[in-house]
Order: structure tokens, then C-alpha cells, then sequence
């Protein structure tokens, strides 16, 4: 369109003015026409494209003289300008100078295309940029992300120091590990839980849900798709609308808050795009994109809108298991300024869908009842409002932000339940003993899970800015609500007729909108001090933010009261310097932060555990006779104790710029010992075991009853988890990250970065454990408890360096990279334990010393854990290096096909491991695949 | 001369063709197979005996019969061999008595260059007479829907003697270790123990079962109309005994007896690759707990050493053993050669669906003349059971 009124004015004639005007009219952008005065807008950009001119300055000279800049979009107007011819130049640091002569008669786009300088070329990163002055912050714009050619955000982790080229695995939940080695563990959530992302400023919050099967079903489907208390699914989010995303993986400002390990910012593109078109598609999945921005210049409105689809199998030759994503989103920017202040109006209304789907494969199966669906759909609004006063005042701005989301969420699944014998069905509601039937030989199952969160984010901070001295300030005060609620209706089965069969230990249905509301409120105050001392320069940045679960049931240890995060970064500039004629810039930084994070509503409000023992089950050979009876012990595992898990972070780094040839060294330590996990716990539950043989079968005139039976009073000890704070975490690592100046030659650049990662991950508490219910002590089961405290823990190393070559050749539109990525070794060893209880409790609740006597009691010898010493040897597992290659190719401005193929080359050497018994052969496929872009 | 030319090349074609026929041998080296007479088999000698050599890989079998000065040399091709010796030895002092011996040997490599030296050390063969397992049925069914089934499991004990046994006492025991995963355990008492966590004992004071010649008794993991719960299964409320399973899946009928559990629960392989043994308990239940108790460990998957418990019946005590694989995961028998030689099966590969509703059952040696059936018993399921079998109780 644009190209369009740009050629019209080339050849501009009556006609032709004629034609422009109603052409202007049917787009609706006339102006009431001022007699003499005419707008000129544009936008300006490179030849090569997408790199946005931002900040060029242009001057209309001809009778008078108007000048004024383009904003970081490349757009410009000059909203009143006097008929008459002009000419209009374009100049910039970054660019060469331009010049166009117009004749102003009417209201005109010029649209101009600059021809960046070698500086600009600089500036184009396809790797993760380490921004200054932000210790341990990486960010990933547009550049990168075209040649990564990413399917979900959580490609882009391999960008991080640390990360890795790894195949995306899109039928299963995705989470964030940052700051951990590629061998951690599983079940260690809070780190992922505690990573906070935030999209265009507003928190994606997952506090309520609750979206598990976990219990319901003896194989759950669901479980490598579960990602309640586990945080945010990665593979939800598009890339496509990104415009940067930025990740702390250190200590981020204490505005943000809620978080333990990280936060991940993500800025949507706003502005003027052509309607651009993305086709991806690799072994698993295929992606499609549009989306196209407007920015109606003479409104001060942005308006940006786009559409995306993913659909991805587990397994391409097996299309019963798969993922699709679609996302919509409509975002709009306006404001309104004057001489002394700005306000600008930003909204974002987003809808997504996300289905996995699991069915077997018929040819395979009788079980065409089985399938397994899970759907998400979100719909969220998002508001913000910024006022910017002018530099003089001390309040230099206010922002204010709210957004409501919603969330639909289903599990649907069935499947066909075979009893496998006769089972007793205990599904009692309520506690004590009662009759109880058989199981149903054969029926479908049908299992829906209903979550409908709903969260309310409501925000405002305020920014002054004052100088004292040499020192210039900027203080921030601010406050934060976050309201979560779930108002589905949780479970939803018929009891008789569950999904799990043949368990003591169970769960029922309950609804979710019974659970109350959770509130979190938390006030913050930081000070950003730039500090001028002579040559030095000192930026420090300290605040503190106060957080508490407010209106809660004061029960819960946690309710209504403030967890302080006091945080502060610091950075200290060396003086500016040259060395052989370059430029040298020395900086070192270091951190400190308390960072909290609140336990989610599936932590606070889990499910009962019910427990049923089975007390008579006379299965007589007349059916008319058959009895069971079960008495249900119905377990609150509510934990009143539970608190926020807090990790502490410090880190020191130092940054060296010579030349623009950057080296960026960071070591930190991080401490969390109250990470979230379940805990098991034990009950000893009464019940009576009614005998069979004490009432003669063959002569039963009727059906008996149990006061018939002579039975005997059975104690056992049952299992239940409880959430509880017994998750360590312990991190130390150096990360690093060395980038060269793009060489002008050849347009190179190399990356060099990478990271060693020394964690512990370990159990805090004491832990229980039973003696295995198929042996018998006493004639019994489940009749001892031991308590084992041991130094728990397991060391979990990587060392690795990725080396990336990237060229960028505008001229030919062609970018191409190739990284060596090595995985110098992972290890893992586990802390000594003796696998001796300290003690042990027996049936009746006592806790009694585990001494040598009781390692050779028959029974307690149970307790012992035996484990080898070569159980704790340390798992080397050595180099593992993969070629991987990028590359993208412009065609005439609005065409780009990008191809990548990740494992090009791989050197996996077989090892021994430390048994010194296994050998292991590692093999490695490539993986690849292209996406088609179109800018129109 | 064209037709010299036509000869010429014909011969040369010839002469090809039959080179790339010809078969390359794989070198061949001999193997000598010293028959060793144990001291407790002190004054008998070697009378004959067969020597059976089958090579695991290609399934190919060499026998020799040439005794010469106590061992034998056969010739064969490289390969990794199982070797079996079945013959008789004589007394050499008073009386002739003669006696059936075995010996066994697994994995014996042949190189093709040297020649190899392996000792085989005999052991007494004798058909005990007793109790026998006639039938395990242990993988269940599966119903019309395609959905497995197992409280229909059972076994079948058989007198098959001439005389009234009693039941009482007996145990059933399933092996700890899988057939299908060799390890070596420490310590190892494989040559004088049957390792076993899941023991069930038939109850009773001593006459309180007996069993006719010529009857069995059977043990249901649930002795109830399954036909109710799946149409091809089968009815078991007619079984003699009735096992006791965890709590959770366990069924009990009043009218059916339970059998004693001893450590744990019978939960029977349903794929197959555990063993089975009969045994008469010696002293009490609570004598045999403590007494019995193994402890071991072993190398496992992960290269670690797992340290484990267990506890261990004598061979003495055994009365029977049935040893259960498959084939393509079959590693090696859990029981001593003495008790069992051979392995039977029901599949032919891990989780084999075609393997329920099928059984392994013993065959019938001969018919007395009244009536009495009696059941083979070589001490090698291989050659005793039918794989595959049709259940015995099913219609």
C-alpha cells in the first residue's frame, strides 16, 4: 500500500493526484485537510531489509525547515507541512546519507531504503546477545531467531550459555532448566516453577493449574503432558510475533517477583510489517504463521495481528499421537502526547488453543474405546497505560497494567476397564466400614478433568529520576495483585465405574471451584544509582520487594504474611581506555537476591488420599451369597507448614570489550534447600480382617453378614505424599561467553560460549521408607517404618563450549551459520549413603533406635537399604560433539527460505563406565528441516 | 576353432561357477570332553554314555559315543557349544549296579585353531518318584476386547506314583531369578539351592491332604467362575487350593482352602521367564525364615552391584522343577541341571501376545494296566512338557 502512494507521488500528475486522494479516502486516512499545511510520513529502512532504521534524522528543507526522527520502528511524520518543493534528507550513524526531492501538494508517503554502514552490521547478532551492564542476562531478537528457525520458545534455549541443539520433542510438556547440566534429574520442578515468564510486561501465571490425572488412571497418559507445579509449557509459546526476548538467568530487578530461578521477558512486535508468511516443516511438524502490522502513523496507532498452527506427531510414520497448536492475537498501541507528557494505551487480546491427543493405533489394538485428549484454550486481555512526564519533573513516569486471563482446560479419556478378577470396588466418599460390590467384569471408562483458571494481574509502578551530586537516580515504587482462581469442576467419572482399579491408596473426584481463591499482593522499591566518580562509573541497582498470600486461612503457616526479597546488581565501569589505538572497556559486576516463590493451589489444596482396606471378601460360589465389606480411612494431606521456596543467588562477573570483541565471564553460586516436592508419609490404619473359614460355606442358607465372622484387628502402615519444602537445589557454575566483532571481510563473527554447571540436587528432610509390602515380618505386612537421614544428594556436572561461525552477507541476503557444540563431559554421583534407618517405628507408633541388634532381627533386617559402594562411584560420561548447520537466503526482499540440519556431524566416542563392566556405543541422527518466508 | 573357443569358455564358466559354490568351511578344531566321576560317586566307573554337542548360534547338534580312557574328542567347527552327557556308570565293587549320570556344560567356546580341554563332572540322574508339576498355567487369558486377564492362573501338582501322598507341607516356589538375565551371583548356590522371594505352602498337619495315585491337586490364584468376568477364561471353582495375592487383587473363596504364604505373594510371571519348584518343607515356617535367608549381590544392568535378599530351599527338598523361558531371550536355566536340564515355554518372544490362554503341561509316559496314568519325568522340561499347550481345565 505504502509502495503504492510512494509511486504515485514519483510520478506525480493531476490525475494521478486524483487517484491517490480517493485511494487515500477508501483506506480512511484522509485528514480534514488544512488549506496549505500537508503530512508527510514514511518509513525508512535498509536495503537489505528487515533491519528497521531507527532514529534517523530527517530534514525537509525548502522554503522552511521541519526536522524530526524516526521512532525505533523506522516511522516518521511531519504532520504539517507548507505546500511547496522540498527536499528531504535522511542521515545516521549507522547509515549512509540520502537525499529526495519532493513536491508537497498534497498529504505524501515517502518511503526511503538507506544502505547500512559496517557499524550497523555490528549489530546484528544470531546468537544470543549478552546485554551490558545486566549481568547474566542473554537476549534473542528477530536476526536470531530467522536462522534458528524455532518451532516453540524452547529452541531458543540453546543459545543460553549451557544449551544445546536438541530435537524438539513437541508431544510433551516443555520446561525451563536454566542453570542446570543436560543430565539433571527429573522431578526437581521448583527450578521451572520458579521461572517467571512474562509476555509484553504481563505474567503468564499458572498458580491454578490443576490439570492432572495422576491417580485416576493405572497408566496415565497424561503424565509426560502434566505440567501442574512444573511452571510454564514452552512449547505453547510461538516465536513468530517475538520481537526479543530477554532471559535473566541471574538476579532479576525486584519488580519481578514470584520466582526463584529466572524470568523470561518476551516483547511482541508492534508496528508496520508487510504481511509476512511462514511455512516450517521438519520431521515432526509442520508450522504455519501470518501475521501483518499497521501503523496508522497520523493516529499514533499500531495495530498488529497474527495467526499460527503447529501441528507435530510424537512419531511421523504414527499420526494417533500429536500436538497442534493454533494462536491468535490482535494488539494495538495508541497515544497521546503533548509538550509535557505522553500517554500511551497498549492492549493485547490473545486466544490459543493447545490439543495433545493420544489414541492407539486400531491396527494394533481391539481397544478402539482408548484415547487420551487433553485441550487447553486461553483467552487473555491484556491493558497497560504509561504516562511519561517531561525529563524536568522528578515523576518521570506511571504505568499502570491489568490482564484477565481465562483458561478452558479438558482431559478427556477413556478406556476400556478389564477386571482382572473378581475386584472389590471400594469408592466410598465417606470414612468408616461398609458393604461394598464387585467390580463390573468389563466397561468403558470415561475420565474428564475440567479446569477453568481464571487470573486477574493488576499493576502499577512509578518512576522518579533525580540527580544529587554525581549520583543520578531512578526509583521505582510499586505495587502488584495477582488474583487465581479455578472454577472447574475438577474429576468428573462415575465411581463405579473408574479408570484405576486394584489400589489401597486412591483418589476421588473433587471439584476445583471449590478450592478458594489465592491472592498474592506484594509491594517493591529499587533504586537504580548511576554513579560518577572521576573516570569510574558505578551502576547500582538495589530494592527490596515485600510478598504475601493475602486473605487465606490463617491455618496456613504462610497466610498473610511478607516474604522480603532484597536484591541488588552492581556494575562497576572501568575508565574508558585504548590499547593500540582500539577501544578497551573493562567492567566487573556482581550480585546479590532473596527470591521467593508461593506455593501453587494444587501444593496448598491437594486431594484427600483415601485408603481402603479390604475387611471381608466372600466370594462364595453361589452369587447370592457373595459379601465385601472395606472400611475407607479417608487422609487430609493438606500441609499447613508449607512455605514459599526461597533461593538465594550471588554471582560476580567481569566483562572485557576490545576492539568489539567481547569476553563475558560469570560465576554464581545458588542456594535453594525449600524447593517444593512431595513427601512420602505413613499412617497406621485399623481395620478388621474378617475369617472366611469361621463360618461353615457350605451350609449358608442366606447371605452373611460380617457380624457373623470372627475376624481380627489388622494394623498396617499405608503411604501418602504430602507437599512439603524437602527439595534442594544447589548451584555453582561459570558461564561464559566470548563473541568477535564482525570481521568486514567476510561478514563473520564467532561465538564462543558455554558454561560449567556443578549442581546438587538433593532431598532436605528426613526421609521414610517401608519395608516392601510382599514381605512378611511378623506374619504381617506393613508393619515397620524407617527413618533414614542421610547426607542425600547426588552431584550432577556438565562442562561444555559451543563454538558458532555466523556470516551475514546482505548483499546477497544470505546467512548462514555453523556451530560446533561440545559437550566436554556430564557426570553424576551420588553422596555415600550407609542405608541404615536411624530408626524405625513399629506398628504402634513408637520410635525406637535402629541398633546392630536390629540389623539382624528378622523382620527389621528389612530396613537396611543395601547399597554397593560402587553406587557411589562418579558416572563419567565423556565428549559429545555435534556439527550443527543453519542457514537463510533472501530472495528479492520478500521471499526467504531457510533450511537447518542439526547433528551434521557428530564425534560420540564409546566409553566404559565406571563399573569398569559396561561398554557403551552412543549414536547420534541428524535431524533437519526448512521453512519458507513471505513478506508481502 | 570357434567351437575351442565355445569349450574354452564353457570350462572357464564352469570353473567359476563351481568355485563360488564351493562352501567355506569354517575351521574346525578339536574339543576334548573329560568325564569327571565326583567323590560322592566314589566306586563306580564310566559304563557308557552320549555326549550331545549343540551349538548355540546356528542351532546345529554333533554327538559321539566314543569313550576312550573317560573322555571324548569330537571334532567341530568354531562355535559356542552346550554340552550334554547322559549315560550310566557301573560299581566297580560288589554288586553291579547301574546307574543313570548326567553331566552339563554351557558356553563352551571352539576357536577353530586350538583345541579345548573341559571337564564335565557327572551327577546321579534318578526319576524321583513323588509328586510331580503336571501344569502351569501362567499367562493368563485375555478377553474378547483384547484386554489381559490373570486371576485365572493356576498350577496342577500330580501324584504320580503308585502310592497315597500327602499334600501337606508342600511348597510351590517361583524362582528369583529370570531366565532370561544371566548374572552371576554372589555368592553362588545354584548347585545347591533354588533362590526364591515368592513361596506359598500347602497348609495341613501332616495327613491332612492326602492325594490318590494318579490324582492331582490344583491351585488357583483365584479359585472363582471367571467365566463370569471373561468369556474365555475359565471356571476354577472346583480347585483344591486357592492362593492368597495382595490385598488389592486378591479374591478370596470361602469354599476353596488358602495356601500359606511363606514370603510373599505368587504372583506368576505372565511372560514366562521365571521358574518353578515343588518342595516338601523341612522343620517350621519360622525355622525356615530365619535359616534360609540369602543374601547376594550382583552386577546389574546399570553396571552397579545390587545387594539384595532372598531366601533358599535346598535341592534336597525339591521334588520337582520346571524351568520357563523364551526363546529369543532365553539366557540360562535357574535351577541346578540335577533338578531340571531344560526349559519349556509358552511364546516365543518377550510379551508375546499369541502366548495367553496357553500352558506348559507334562506328558504322559505310559498307562498302567489299571488305569494310572504316569507322567514323564526325565528331569528336562524340554523334552517332558508340551509348550503351548492348550489349559487343561479349560473347555
Amino acid at each position: 500500500m505504502s509502495f503504492f502512494t510512494t509511486y504515485f507521488v514519483q510520478l506525480l500528475s493531476p490525475f494521478n493526484k486524483r487517484l491517490l486522494l480517493l485511494f487515500a479516502v477508501f483506506i480512511g486516512f484522509c485528514n480534514d485537510s488544512n488549506a496549505q499545511n500537508y503530512q508527510i510520513k514514511g518509513s525508512v529502512e535498509s536495503v537489505f531489509g528487515a533491519d528497521k532504521a531507527a532514529f534517523v534524522n530527517i530534514i525537509v528543507k525548502g522554503d522552511r525547515t521541519y526536522s524530526v526522527s524516526t521512532n525505533e520502528r523506522g516511522e516518521y511524520i511531519f504532520r504539517a507541512v507548507a505546500a511547496g518543493k522540498y527536499t528531504i534528507s535522511f542521515s545516521s550513524i549507522n547509515f549512509k546519507p540520502k537525499s529526495v526531492d519532493v513536491n508537497i501538494l498534497s498529504d505524501t508517503t515517502v518511503n526511503v531504503k538507506l544502505e547500512p554502514l559496517q557499524r550497523l552490521l555490528d549489530e546484528v547478532y544470531v546468537t544470543a546477545s549478552q546485554t551490558k551492564g545486566k549481568a547474566s542476562t542473554s537476549v534473542i531478537d528477530r536476526k536470531a531467531m530467522e536462522l534458528l528457525q524455532p518451532s516453540s520458545f524452547t529452541d531458543l534455549l540453546e543459545l543460553l550459555p549451557g544449551g544445546r541443539t536438541y530435537t524438539p520433542n513437541l508431544t510433551q510438556m516443555n520446561q525451563i532448566r536454566l542453570r542446570e547440566p543436560a543430565n539433571a534429574p527429573s522431578g526437581y520442578n521448583t527450578g521451572s516453577l520458579g521461572t517467571a515468564f512474562y509476555i509484553d510486561g504481563a505474567p503468564m501465571n499458572t498458580t491454578a493449574n490443576m490439570q492432572t490425572t495422576s491417580g485416576f488412571t493405572t497408566t496415565d497418559p497424561n503424565a509426560s503432558r502434566n505440567s501442574v507445579n512444573r511452571g510454564i509449557d514452552m512449547r505453547s509459546i510461538p516465536t513468530d510475533q517475538i520481537e526479543k526476548v530477554e532471559i535473566v538467568r541471574g538476579i532479576p530487578s525486584v519488580e519481578f517477583g514470584d520466582l526463584t530461578s529466572g524470568l523470561v521477558s518476551i516483547e511482541r512486535r508492534k508496528g508496520n510489517t508487510p504481511y509476512t508468511a511462514r511455512m516450517k516443516a521438519d520431521g515432526f511438524s509442520k508450522l504455519y504463521s501470518i501475521g501483518k502490522g499497521v501503523s496508522i502513523l497520523e493516529k499514533n496507532l499500531l495495530i498488529n495481528s497474527n495467526v499460527d498452527f503447529l501441528d507435530s506427531k510424537a512419531d511421523p510414520r504414527d499420526s494417533y499421537e500429536n500436538y497442534k497448536r493454533i494462536t491468535a492475537s490482535v494488539r494495538t498501541e495508541k497515544f497521546w502526547e503533548n509538550e509535557h507528557r505522553k500517554l500511551i494505551w497498549s492492549s493485547a487480546l490473545d486466544y490459543a488453543t493447545n490439543i495433545d491427543n493420544e489414541r492407539i493405533d486400531p491396527d494394533n489394538s481391539y481397544a478402539l474405546t482408548d484415547s487420551y485428549k487433553s485441550t487447553y484454550k486461553n483467552y487473555s486481555l491484556n491493558n497497560a497505560l504509561k504516562f511519561k512526564f517531561s525529563d524536568k519533573k522528578i515523576l518521570k513516569s506511571l504505568d499502570f497494567s491489568a490482564k484477565v486471563s481465562y483458561q478452558d482446560e479438558l482431559i478427556d479419556i477413556s478406556r476400556w476397564v478389564q477386571a482382572r478378577s473378581a475386584t472389590v470396588l471400594a469408592n466410598s466418599l465417606e470414612e468408616g466400614a461398609h458393604y461394598v460390590n464387585y467390580v463390573t467384569p468389563s466397561y468403558t471408562a470415561e475420565l474428564d478433568v475440567e479446569g477453568k483458571p481464571f487470573y486477574l494481574f493488576l499493576k502499577g509502578v512509578s518512576t522518579l529520576g533525580f540527580s544529587h551530586g554525581t549520583v543520578k537516580h531512578q526509583i521505582r515504587f510499586g505495587t502488584e495483585y495477582n488474583f487465581s482462581k479455578n472454577f472447574g469442576r475438577g474429576q468428573i467419572y462415575d465411581i463405579n465405574f473408574p479408570l484405576a482399579l486394584n489400589s489401597v491408596s486412591s483418589v476421588r473426584p473433587r471439584a476445583y471451584n471449590d478450592i478458594p481463591a489465592l491472592q498474592n499482593l506484594s509491594f517493591f522499591a529499587e533504586d537504580g544509582a548511576k554513579i560518577l566518580a572521576g573516570e569510574h562509573h558505578i551502576d547500582i541497582t538495589a530494592g527490596v520487594r515485600a510478598m504475601a498470600m493475602v486473605g487465606m486461612d490463617t491455618k496456613y503457616d504462610i497466610a498473610n504474611k511478607f516474604l522480603l526479597d532484597p536484591r541488588v546488581n552492581a556494575v562497576w565501569y572501568l575508565p574508558k581506555a585504548t590499547l593500540g589505538g582500539k577501544k578497551l572497556e573493562i567492567s566487573f559486576g556482581s550480585g546479590f537476591g532473596v527470591h521467593h516463590k508461593l506455593p501453587t493451589m494444587d501444593m496448598l489444596y491437594p486431594n484427600k488420599t483415601y485408603i481402603d482396606n479390604i475387611q471381608l471378601n466372600y466370594y462364595h460360589n453361589n452369587p447370592d451369597f457373595i459379601r465385601a465389606n472395606a472400611k475407607t480411612t479417608i487422609l487430609n494431606t493438606e500441609n499447613y507448614a508449607l512455605r514459599a521456596a526461597q533461593n538465594v543467588k550471588w554471582e560476580i562477573n567481569g566483562d572485557i570489550d576490545y576492539d568489539g570483541n567481547r569476553l563475558s565471564i560469570t560465576y554464581f553460586r545458588e542456594s535453594m534447600a525449600s524447593g517444593f516436592r512431595p513427601m512420602s508419609r505413613y499412617v497406621a490404619t485399623t481395620y478388621r480382617l474378617y475369617d472366611n473359614s469361621s463360618i461353615d460355606a457350605a451350609t449358608l442358607t442366606s447371605r452373611p453378614n460380617v457380624e457373623d465372622f470372627a475376624f481380627k484387628e489388622m494394623k498396617e502402615y499405608y503411604g501418602y505424599s504430602i507437599s512439603s519444602n524437602g527439595s534442594g537445589t544447589f548451584k555453582e557454575g561459570i558461564e561464559y561467553q566470548f563473541t568477535t566483532k564482525r570481521f568486514s571481510s567476510i561478514n563473520t563473527r564467532f561465538t564462543i560460549n558455554g558454561a560449567w554447571f556443578n549442581n546438587r540436587y538433593k532431598s532436605s528432610v528426613v526421609n521414610y521408607g517401608i519395608i516392601s509390602p510382599t514381605v512378611n515380618t511378623d506374619n504381617k505386612v506393613r508393619q515397620y517404618i524407617g527413618i533414614y537421614d542421610e547426607d542425600e544428594g547426588t552431584n550432577y556436572q556438565q562442562f561444555n563450549t559451543n563454538l558458532t561461525v555466523d556470516s551475514y552477507l546482505p548483499k546477497l541476503g544470505l546467512m548462514f551459520s555453523a556451530s560446533a557444540q561440545s559437550l566436554w563431559f556430564t557426570s553424576r554421583q551420588e553422596n555415600y549413603k550407609t542405608g541404615v534407618p536411624i530408626a524405625y517405628m513399629d506398628i504402634n507408633g513408637n520410635t525406637l533406635p535402629y541398633t546392630e541388634a536390629s540389623a539382624k532381627d528378622p523382620n527389621l533386617l528389612w530396613l537396611l537399604q543395601n547399597y554397593s559402594a560402587q553406587r557411589f562411584n562418579r558416572d563419567r560420561i565423556p565428549i559429545s560433539l555435534q556439527v550443527n548447520i543453519k542457514a537463510s537466503k533472501d530472495f528479492r526482499n520478500n521471499a526467504r527460505i531457510s533450511m537447518f540440519v542439526s547433528r551434521f556431524l557428530t564425534y560420540t566416542p564409546s566409553y566404559t563406565d565406571s563399573s569398569n563392566i559396561r561398554f557403551i556405543r552412543r549414536g547420534a541422527s541428524p535431524y533437519f528441516g526448512m521453512e519458507l518466508n513471505f513478506n508481502l | 576353432m570357434k567351437n575351442v573357443k565355445i569349450l574354452m569358455s564353457t570350462l572357464l564358466a564352469f570353473t567359476i561357477l563351481f568355485n563360488a559354490c564351493k562352501k567355506t568351511e569354517s575351521a574346525r578344531s578339536n574339543l576334548n570332553a573329560t568325564i569327571v566321576v565326583p567323590t560322592s560317586l566314589a566306586g563306580f566307573a564310566l559304563k557308557s554314555g552320549t555326549l550331545t554337542l549343540k551349538e548355540v548360534n546356528s542351532g546345529r547338534t554333533s554327538t559321539s559315543s566314543a569313550i576312550n580312557n573317560g573322555a571324548l574328542t569330537v571334532s567341530l567347527p568354531a562355535g559356542s557349544y552346550n554340552i550334554v552327557f547322559e549315560g550310566e556308570i557301573e560299581s566297580t565293587t560288589g554288586e553291579k549296579v547301574v546307574s543313570k549320570v548326567r553331566a552339563v556344560k554351557d558356553n563352551v567356546i571352539v576357536n577353530g585353531v586350538e583345541e579345548v580341554n573341559t571337564e564335565l563332572t557327572l551327577f546321579l540322574f534318578k526319576t524321583q518318584e513323588g509328586f510331580v508339576i503336571k501344569e502351569v498355567f501362567f499367562t493368563g487369558t485375555v478377553t474378547p476386547q483384547g484386554k489381559t486377564y490373570n486371576g485365572d492362573k493356576y498350577f496342577i501338582i500330580y501324584n504320580n506314583t503308585d502310592k497315597v501322598l500327602y499334600a501337606d507341607s508342600l511348597m510351590i516356589a517361583e524362582s528369583e531369578f529370570l531366565t532370561t538375565t544371566k548374572r552371576a551371583y554372589t555368592p553362588d548356590v545354584m548347585s545347591t539351592d533354588f533362590t526364591s522371594k515368592s513361596i506359598v505352602m500347602i497348609p495341613g498337619t501332616g495327613k491332612t491332604y492326602p492325594v490318590q495315585p494318579g490324582a492331582s491337586i490344583t491351585v488357583a490364584n483365584n479359585a472363582i467362575n471367571h467365566l463370569v468376568f471373561n468369556d474365555l477364561s475359565v471356571d476354577l471353582r472346583n480347585s483344591n487350593f486357592e492362593l492368597t495375592l495382595l490385598s488389592s487383587i486378591n479374591v478370596d473363596n470361602p469354599q476353596v482352602p488358602d495356601l500359606d504364604n511363606i514370603s510373599g505373594y505368587m504372583t506368576m510371571h505372565n511372560r514366562g521367564f521365571k521358574s518353578y519348584v515343588i518342595a516338601k518343607m523341612k522343620g517350621t515356617k519360622d525355622e525356615f525364615l530365619s535359616k534360609q535367608v540369602y543374601n547376594f549381590d550382583y552386577v546389574n544392568s546399570a553396571g552397579k552391584i545390587t545387594t539384595t535378599t532372598a531366601y533358599k530351599i535346598p535341592n534336597s527338598w525339591v521334588l520337582d522343577a520346571v524351568n520357563l523361558s523364551v526363546e529369543k531371550e532365553f539366557n540360562w536355566i535357574v535351577t541346578s541341571p540335577v533338578l531340571d536340564m531344560g526349559w519349556t515355554y509358552c511364546g516365543k518372544v518377550d510379551s508375546d501376545a499369541t502366548r495367553y490362554g496357553k500352558s506348559v503341561i507334562r506328558k504322559v509316559a505310559k498307562t498302567e494296566a489299571n488305569g494310572r496314568i504316569v507322567l514323564q519325568d526325565t528331569n528336562n522340561s524340554t523334552d517332558d512338557f508340551t509348550p503351548e499347550a492348550k489349559p487343561s481345565l479349560f473347555k
